[in-house]
């Protein structure tokens, strides 16, 4: 198993390496391949990311549609290459947030209603009845750890350990200075060594 | 430093450990009882992680990059944001001010309005001298009618009652 930073390293190699760099230079300058390889590297963290957030595949894939777009008519706005990652993982921070905003004004009218067999099904069809209990399972603890922790402390916390973006990256996401993002990752890490159900759960899972 | 590292220190260590104290980054390298502590939470946040990964679905729908190439915007495009909320302070400075002189005009005819009642006091309260006594004070003295006490025993004299 790789530890984050391992995770990091990897991610950084394929993410922020002279190759992407170039890359992105090339798509700033209006090149429209260069810009569909980049989506090709960074889509399924980005889908990840949304569906951590939103946990609707359907969702998950029509912001991640919506955070490609964005970037594309806004990639000449990039001043430097290497930002790339925490440049798109801040467009999707603001999607997600747009998007449950909207989700939040929508409800007062009951137009998505109570019913979230769609978010259910959306799971896969792959998924075993196990699987899926155990996923519900590890979800309930996360909004149980969600609950506790401020906007910003969840943010700042998923996008560490769930998103494995280093500290800096976060900082540049979050357009937050990093004195900023490690005090509410320190609150956030002492809150979740706290949740003893949700600790228990993964160590249990080591073992 | 030989005491151990508390869990503030551990969770310290775990979001960067360059900010620790020398003396307990060096504690921490020595130990391997707080190293053992911190690889754990770490294991555990790492965990963490994996099990989001796993839990989460695979992505089915293709993206589609729609519309035009990015091409370059005119400035007053590019800067909307900054012309609306240029345009709003204008409209709200201009508001401010519409109301500022309607409030000025209105006090100005109010300061008018009790200037002539004042003035009209002041014609009246004239009047009411005229009326009762229409001669000036000078002309009544050469007349003497200033001097005239009519009482109830100089009317008895003019007029007897009986």
């Amino acid at each position: 198993m790789l530890d984050s930073d391992q995770q990091n390293d990897c991610i950084l190699e394929a993410a922020s390496g002279n190759d992407v760099i170039m890359i992105v230079e090339k798509a700033r300058e209006g090149n429209r391949e260069a810009f569909e390889r980049l989506v090709g590297i960074f889509q399924d963290e980005v889908f990840r990311m949304i569906y951590y957030r939103t946990r609707s595949r359907f969702d998950a894939e029509d912001l991640t549609q919506e955070v490609c777009l964005r970037a594309y008519k806004n990639i000449r706005r990039l001043k430097d290459g290497d930002r790339f990652r925490s440049w798109l993982f801040g467009i999707a921070v603001n999607c997600v947030h747009d998007f449950h905003r909207k989700r939040q004004f929508f409800s007062l009218f009951d137009i998505f209603g109570g019913d979230n067999t769609a978010e259910k099904e959306s799971d896969g069809p792959d998924s075993t009845p196990t699987v899926r209990l155990e996923n519900t399972e590890f979800w309930q603890h996360i909004n149980t750890l969600s609950s506790r922790l401020s906007r910003l402390e969840r943010e700042v916390f998923f996008l560490r350990f769930m998103d494995h973006l280093s500290i800096k990256e976060i900082s540049q996401a979050l357009n937050k200075n990093e004195s900023t993002v490690k005090t509410h990752l320190y609150r956030a890490l002492k809150k979740f060594k706290e949740d003893s159900a949700l600790i228990e759960m993964i160590q249990g899972g080591l073992e | 430093m030989n005491a151990h590292l508390h869990d503030d220190q551990i969770i310290r260590s775990l979001v960067d450990k360059t900010d620790l104290p020398a003396a307990v980054r060096e504690h921490l390298a020595s130990c391997p009882q707080c190293r053992a502590a911190r690889e754990n939470l770490k294991r555990t946040a790492v965990r963490l992680g994996d099990l989001a990964r796993m839990s989460a679905p695979t992505r089915q729908k293709t993206i589609r990059l729609t519309g035009r190439k990015p091409q370059k915007t005119a400035w007053w495009s590019r800067e909307w944001r900054t012309l609306s909320a240029l345009g709003a302070a204008a409209g709200i400075v201009l508001v401010i001010g519409v109301l500022f002189s309607l409030h000025t005009i209105q006090e100005r005819s109010q300061e008018k309005l009790y200037d002539e009642m004042i003035k009209d006091e002041r014609f009246m309260s004239e009047i009411n001298v005229l009326q009762k006594s229409d001669l000036p004070q000078s002309w009544l003295d050469i007349s003497g009618e200033s001097e005239v006490n009519i009482n109830e025993e100089m009317l008895e004299l003019i007029s007897p009652s009986s």
